[in-house]
């Protein structure tokens, strides 16, 4: 970079160079975004500045370094002169009227000519001081009709890339500048081209991106301040601004935001000479308070517009925002009508179902897109796993779920780079690019999940992102410099494994939805632990009184056998001693069901069980009996599921004990086990040629302690049946039985698809 | 009037039970003739001469005393007592008029509650805990059918 040329040519003007264009600043390697670029004590070169301290009896508070000379003084000389022996009279009369309260910058009517340049006179007034900026008159003309044909042509345009490209146009021809770019930050504050119209022989920066250190944060806010900007000529040398000597040799900050002459940034300036621009003027795009974007205008060659103009292309620009806001407006409150009926739609239906979950799974396409997408899954608190669209595998969904839960994530979880943002060491299949995920209940391990495919995308950059600043120690002083990067060149960084960002409005849409749902099932597992209360209370009686049933029994045969003895009748002896084994094995039994009963209660695993080997192995445990039975089973070949193999195994035995069980008498027992598939459920069923069992009874049996034969009918403890059901809750499957006399019974069990693996 | 129960029946699943009361109805010195149903629905059908009772034909004997279990498989002693009421009432019923069955619940008394709705039933006569012996036989007895000769 070249040293800044010395402004001024007094004594006592401060050697100035662009690392002290700020008192007390130093640029380091780390505080390049802190740059003060609002108090430079320096001017663009291109005019003059007077400030005069109006807070008391006004008084000369600074001035730039050759306005004196222009006038005809030395500056020394003024310091001590009052000003209403040398001022100009078009200025004492600023002064007079300036009054006490601050300003914006206005232009006066009258000009003012110095050393043959005709200057226009620009004011404001802020913390006691009313700022002069002297700016050369120039010869672009903008047409005031221009605000009309911009405002008329917006009105006309109906989507925001013809808005973009058209403003640009309309911008470019009035102004007359080389390039003008509508230019979008985006949600990082990093930027865009969104629109751009240029003379031909440019290369084209549309679509192009830029990191958000080319316009840092303190640029940004001068913008939202200001409205415009310009800059006539890079390479015209600033001129230093010379303080009151009274104030010190330490004077007090200066804040030049509204000045139109402010020194630009000297990283600024050498930016723009690395792209080979001269000259810009920069409006802002500012929309409900917020600086949307910018309109900006490049020259190669240097340009001078006027304030009046600058005015026009201020009042332009906000009819462009004004428009933006319309069109992205009515975009999106359109979208949001549409997608906020479906919602409220899908969850009055959540809502009003008596078994949501399956409501969920029926309207699970809409689930996935209102979110926009492309799958969805819910991890419930029993561990039952709905899922539809591109999910991860289930090993993939439970470990992404306690990594979810590990995090503690109460509030919608977002990223559109799943492989950065979720540990290593997860192992997704198939690949996921992004992810939102929300928690279903405070306590549990409940949650909702959105998953997007990745997609190959090509962001362009101006340049390499990475490199928008070299640093440069210089020799003699240890002094950092940060240099702009000098290369534009289009810079095109690929990006794999991301899905597009996620907008907003999934955003808010999965944020209610989850909100939603977490109510329902808060009110699901409220009912779930009272009915649990109601069943455990109706266990324990039920168990007191079934166990207690064989004890009373047998306490009855001890006073017979005693009876007996005491008479000395010894007949009955051998039959109660039978009853009295018997009641004893019954209790066994009891006891012995009741703890496999009270074992389901256990977590529920989610194993891969291949059905054709689990029902080999209780075909296995029942040999014997069915042997002694001469059972005939069938077996169809059945598919591989996912669920508890060991609570599997328990209902499956019992469903095939029963079966063999429950035949008339003289029959042989002949079950089929099979599979039947109703969209999107299939239905494991155990058919048996037994005993029919009659509709009314069909719900009764699944109840605890409930029989349907007398004890010596068909033995059993009534516990069979419960264990079975106990087991289809836990996978979130249904568990019934048809049957009609003569045909026997069939016991089935329905899951959903998105078991089958 | 009647003057001693001819016809008893038992309604228990249990057989142990059945045993025990069958034994202390034996040893009370009362000459009655006991039928055993071990569920209500085979009550029923023997009371109304269906099911598996349909070949009796329509001379059937009507129990002069119930024994009822609460705790059954498939039709339990309270479901039981509805069909009882429904067929009194209805037409079919009626033919055995007049149906003066003294029904005696038998119950473990586990259940306060099922006492309390033991003591509301129109055809309760009264509540005894299991097992039924020959002391509280006779006292059934003597209290129902004041009139019965003591053998």
């Amino acid at each position: 970079m070249n040293e800044a040329p010395v402004g001024g040519s007094t004594a006592s003007a401060r050697p100035f160079s662009k690392s002290n264009l700020y008192p007390d600043f130093t640029l380091t390697e780390d505080n390049c975004d802190q740059e003060p670029i609002h108090r430079p004590v320096a001017i663009q070169g291109h005019g003059h500045m007077l400030v005069i301290d109006v807070s008391a009896r006004p008084a000369l508070h600074a001035i730039s370094s050759e306005l004196a000379a222009k006038l005809g003084y030395t500056t020394e000389a003024l310091w001590a002169e009052p000003l209403r022996n040398w001022i100009p009279e078009s200025i004492q009369s600023l002064i007079t009227n300036s009054g006490s309260s601050p300003h914006l910058p206005s232009s006066s009517n009258d000009s003012i000519s110095l050393g043959g340049e005709t200057y226009q006179l620009l004011h404001y007034q802020s913390d006691g001081k009313l700022t002069i900026d002297f700016e050369p008159s120039a010869d672009t003309v903008v047409d005031e009709q221009f605000i009309r044909t911009a405002a008329q042509a917006f009105r006309q345009i109906n989507d925001v890339e013809t808005l973009y490209a058209q403003a640009a146009k309309l911008i470019a021809e009035a102004f007359g500048y080389d390039r003008v770019m509508i230019y979008q930050f985006d949600h990082d504050q990093h930027g865009c081209v969104v629109g751009e119209h240029k003379v031909d022989t440019l290369e084209a920066f549309l679509g192009l991106h830029y990191p958000e250190t080319d316009i840092p944060k303190i640029a940004r806010e001068l913008f939202l301040k200001t409205k415009s900007r310009v800059i006539p000529d890079v390479s015209t040398a600033n001129l230093v601004l010379l303080f009151n000597p009274e104030l010190g040799s330490n004077p007090p900050y200066l804040d030049l935001t509204y000045s139109q002459l402010r020194a630009t940034s000297p990283i600024h300036i050498q930016y723009l000479q690395n792209m080979g621009v001269r000259a810009t003027l920069t409006l802002s795009i500012v929309i409900n308070g917020k600086l949307w974007g910018l309109v900006a205008c490049h020259h190669y060659v240097a340009r001078r517009v006027l304030f009046e103009h600058r005015i026009i292309g201020e009042v332009v620009a906000d009819l462009l925002a004004k428009r933006i806001y319309e069109l992205e407006i009515e975009k999106n409150s359109m979208q949001e009508t549409a997608s906020r009926a479906v919602e409220s739609r899908l969850v009055e239906q959540v809502r009003m179902s008596d078994n949501y979950r399956l409501m969920i799974l029926e309207n699970a396409s809409m689930i996935v897109d209102l979110c926009r997408a492309d799958g969805a899954a819910i991890i419930t608190l029993d561990q039952c796993i709905y899922a539809t669209g591109l999910v991860p595998n289930v090993e993939g969904l439970l470990v992404l779920r306690d990594w979810l839960v590990s995090e503690g994530h109460q509030e919608v979880f977002s990223t559109a780079h799943f492989a950065q943002d979720v540990p290593a060491g997860i192992e997704i299949d198939p690949p996921i690019g992004g992810m939102l995920a929300g928690c279903l209940s405070g306590l549990s391990h409940s949650y909702i999940m959105w998953f997007r495919h990745p997609v190959s995308q090509t962001v362009e950059w101006a340049g390499d992102p990475n490199k928008s600043y070299s640093v440069e120690t210089t020799q003699n002083d240890g002094e950092v410099r940060l240099n702009p990067r000098e290369s534009f060149a289009k810079w095109q960084v690929s990006i794999e494994g991301q899905s597009l960002p996620w907008e907003s409005s999934a955003l808010d849409m999965a944020d209610r939805l989850h909100q939603d749902i977490l109510k329902v099932e808060l009110r699901h597992t409220t009912r779930l632990i009272e009915q649990r209360n109601k069943e455990f209370m109706q266990l324990t009686f039920s168990a007191a009184h079934d166990l207690q049933e064989p004890l009373r029994t047998q306490a009855n045969y001890f006073n017979l056998l005693t009876d007996c003895l005491e008479a000395n009748e010894f007949d009955e002896l051998p039959h109660l001693i039978q009853r009295l084994e018997k009641s004893t094995h019954r209790m066994s039994e009891l006891v012995t069901d009741l703890l496999s009963y009270s074992r389901l209660a256990g977590e529920n695993k989610r194993e891969l069980i291949d059905l054709n080997g689990l029902v080999s192995q209780v075909i296995e445990a029942l040999e014997t009996n069915i042997e002694e039975t001469q059972a005939i089973i069938h077996v169809e070949d059945l598919p591989t599921i996912r669920g508890d193999s060991s609570k599997l195994r328990q209902c499956l035995q019992n469903l095939i004990s029963n079966a063999i069980k429950y035949v008339a008498p003289g029959d042989d027992p002949e079950i089929s086990i099979y599979i039947e598939r109703d969209d999107p459920f299939f239905t494991l069923n155990v058919k048996d040629n037994g005993i029919a069992i009659d509709a009314e009874y069909h719900a009764k049996i699944f109840t605890m302690f409930q029989r349907l034969h007398a004890r010596d009918e068909y033995q059993g403890t009534g516990i069979g049946l419960a264990i079975c059901a106990k087991v289809a809750e836990s996978m979130g499957a249904e568990i019934g039985v048809t049957s009609a006399s003569g045909e026997g019974s069939t016991f089935w069990l329905r899951l959903h698809n998105s078991q089958i693996i | 009037m009647i003057t001693k129960p001819e016809l008893i029946l038992l309604i228990d699943d249990s057989d142990d039970d059945n045993y025990f009361h069958q034994r202390a109805i034996v040893r009370s010195g009362y000459d009655c003739k006991i039928d055993v149903c071990t569920s209500g629905d085979v009550a029923m059908d023997y009371l109304s001469n269906q099911g598996e009772y349909e070949s009796r034909g329509t001379e059937y004997p009507v129990p002069d005393l119930i024994f009822l279990d609460i705790n059954m498989p498939r039709v339990n002693g309270w479901e039981f007592l509805e069909r009882y009421a429904q067929w009194v009432e209805s037409p079919d019923g009626n033919r055995a008029e007049p149906v003066s069955v003294i029904i005696v619940m038998l119950s473990t008394s586990l259940n306060p509650d099922d006492k309390e709705r033991a003591s509301e039933s129109r055809f309760i006569k009264d509540y005894l805990a299991k097992p039924l012996t020959s002391e509280t036989f006779i006292e059934v007895v003597n209290a129902y059918f004041p009139h019965a000769i003591d053998k």
